[in-house]
C-alpha cells in the first residue's frame, strides 16, 4: 500500500457522505490505482513519475461520488407520495361517512343513513389499503457487512404480510363500528351491543395470526378466542357478569404461561 | 484523437463486456487490457470506469465480488451475467451495421463504386475477436 495514493485518495474522499456505496468505490478506486502503480515501477518508472501518471488517469471521481451517494432515492419518492395522498383520501372518506350518518340519522332516515354511510367509508378503507400496498418504504442502505447492519435492513422492510395485516385490521374495525352502530340503533340494546368489539378482539387475533411470519401468535390467538367464547357462554348461561369477566385474567395468566413455556424450551 | 475517444465513449459497456466474456476481472486489469489492446492510443478514466461498472451493474449485466487479497485494498471483481453476453452480442452486431453503413456512407466520393468497397472491408474486419481492434 502506497502512502502518497493513500492520502491522495483520502484527500478525494474527505467530504463524502459515509455511505456503504461510497466507502466501496474508494476501496476499488485504492486498490486499482495500487495495482497501477505497482506495475508502473515494475516497469521501471520513478515512483514519483509513476505516481503522477497514476493520478493523471482518474478523472471526474468527485462528480461519481455525488452520482453514487444519491442512487436510488428518487425512484421511491414517487410511490410514496401517492401513498400519502391516498392515505388522507382514504381519512377525509372515513369522516364524511361517519358525519353523514348522523346527519342522515337525525332526519330519521335510518336505512338510507346506515347503507350510505357503509358504503363512503368501505371506498375510504379501500383508498387506505391500495395506499398501503403500494407504499414500498425506502430499503435501509447496510453501512457495512456486519450483522447489526444485516439485522437493519431486515427489519426497516416490512414484510407482505405486515402489510396485509394492516389492511385486514383497519377493514375489520371499521366493519365492527359501522356493525357496532347499525345494530344498537336498529334493536336499541346498547347494553350488550358493546360485545361486538369483543368478537373484534377475537377477530384480530386470527388476523395476527393469518398474517404472521411467526407461528406461536396463533397459539395466543386461540387462548383469547376461547376466553371470548367462554366468556360469552358463562355469562349469558348464569347471568354472573360482575365475575365472569375474571376469565380474560385467567386467558392473559395461561397466555403467558405458555410463553414462558415456549421460551424455557427454546433454551 | 479527441474525436476518437469520444466516439469510443460510447462504447465503453460494450468494450467491458467484451472483457469480461472469457473471465472475471477488475478495474486496473481491464483498463490495462484496454491499453495494450489499443497499442497504447486509448485508456478509460478511473471515473469512466467505475461509472460503467454501475450502470453496467444495475442493468445486470454484470455482478461485483471482493476478493481476499491478504495485503493492501481488496480488489473487486467483475462477472458477466447470462443477460450481460446477450447485452455484449447485442452490441457488437449493432456496431457491426454501423461501421457498414458509415463506411457506406464515407466512401460515396471515391471512385470506386460502394458496393465493391464494401464486401471488402467486411471482409478484412471480421477475424477480430470482440469487435474492437486496432486496425
Amino acid at each position: 500500500m502506497n502512502e502518497q495514493i493513500l492520502h491522495y485518495v483520502d484527500a478525494i474522499f474527505q467530504n463524502a457522505p459515509e455511505k456503504r456505496r461510497v466507502s466501496e468505490l474508494r476501496e476499488e478506486l485504492l486498490s486499482n490505482m495500487n495495482d497501477k502503480y505497482a506495475d508502473l515501477v515494475a516497469q521501471g518508472r520513478e515512483p514519483n513519475d509513476a505516481f503522477g501518471e497514476v493520478t493523471a488517469g482518474i478523472g471526474d471521481i468527485e462528480s461519481l461520488i455525488s452520482e453514487v451517494s444519491e442512487g436510488g432515492i428518487a425512484d421511491e419518492s414517487g410511490g410514496r407520495n401517492r401513498a400519502i395522498l391516498l392515505y388522507a383520501l382514504g381519512a377525509g372518506l372515513v369522516i364524511v361517512g361517519v358525519l353523514m350518518f348522523f346527519m342522515l340519522m337525525g332526519l330519521g332516515l335510518d336505512i338510507p343513513a346506515t347503507v350510505l354511510s357503509a358504503v363512503i367509508v368501505c371506498l375510504g378503507v379501500a383508498s387506505f389499503i391500495y395506499g398501503s400496498s403500494i407504499k414500498q418504504p425506502v430499503p435501509y442502505q447496510k453501512e457495512d457487512d456486519s450483522f447489526v447492519e444485516e439485522y437493519k435492513q431486515k427489519y426497516s422492510q416490512p414484510s407482505r404480510n405486515t402489510r396485509l395485516r394492516g389492511a385486514a385490521t383497519s377493514l375489520l374495525w371499521v366493519i365492527l363500528v359501522i356493525c357496532y352502530f347499525a345494530i344498537s340503533i336498529g334493536t336499541d340494546y346498547w347494553e350488550h351491543t358493546w360485545l361486538i368489539f369483543l368478537v373484534g378482539v377475537v377477530l384480530q387475533q386470527v388476523i395476527n395470526a393469518v398474517f404472521s411470519d411467526k407461528k406461536h401468535s396463533l397459539t395466543s390467538g386461540m387462548i383469547y378466542t376461547s376466553a371470548v367464547l367462554l366468556y360469552l357462554i358463562l355469562s349469558f348461561g348464569t347471568d354472573r357478569w360482575d365475575i365472569t369477566w375474571l376469565i380474560f385474567l385467567a386467558a392473559v395468566a395461561v397466555e403467558q404461561g405458555v410463553k414462558f413455556v415456549r421460551i424455557w424450551r427454546e433454551k | 484523437m479527441p474525436i476518437t475517444a469520444e466516439l469510443i465513449r460510447g462504447h465503453t459497456e460494450a468494450i467491458i463486456l467484451s472483457h469480461l466474456l472469457s473471465r472475471d476481472s477488475y478495474g486496473y486489469e481491464i483498463n490495462k487490457s484496454i491499453q495494450e489492446r489499443s497499442a497504447g492510443r486509448y485508456e478509460l478514466k478511473e471515473a469512466t470506469l467505475y461509472g460503467a461498472f454501475r450502470r453496467l451493474e444495475e442493468s445486470g449485466c454484470i455482478q461485483s465480488y471482493w476478493g481476499d487479497e491478504q495485503t493492501g485494498a481488496r480488489r473487486r471483481y467483475y462477472r458477466i451475467t447470462p443477460q450481460g453476453r446477450q447485452t455484449f452480442m447485442q452490441s457488437r452486431e449493432e456496431w457491426r451495421e454501423t461501421r457498414k453503413l458509415i463506411d457506406l456512407l464515407l466512401s460515396a466520393g471515391e471512385t470506386d463504386t460502394p458496393d465493391t468497397r464494401a464486401p471488402d472491408q467486411q471482409h478484412g474486419a471480421s477475424p477480430a475477436q470482440g469487435g474492437y481492434s486496432n486496425e
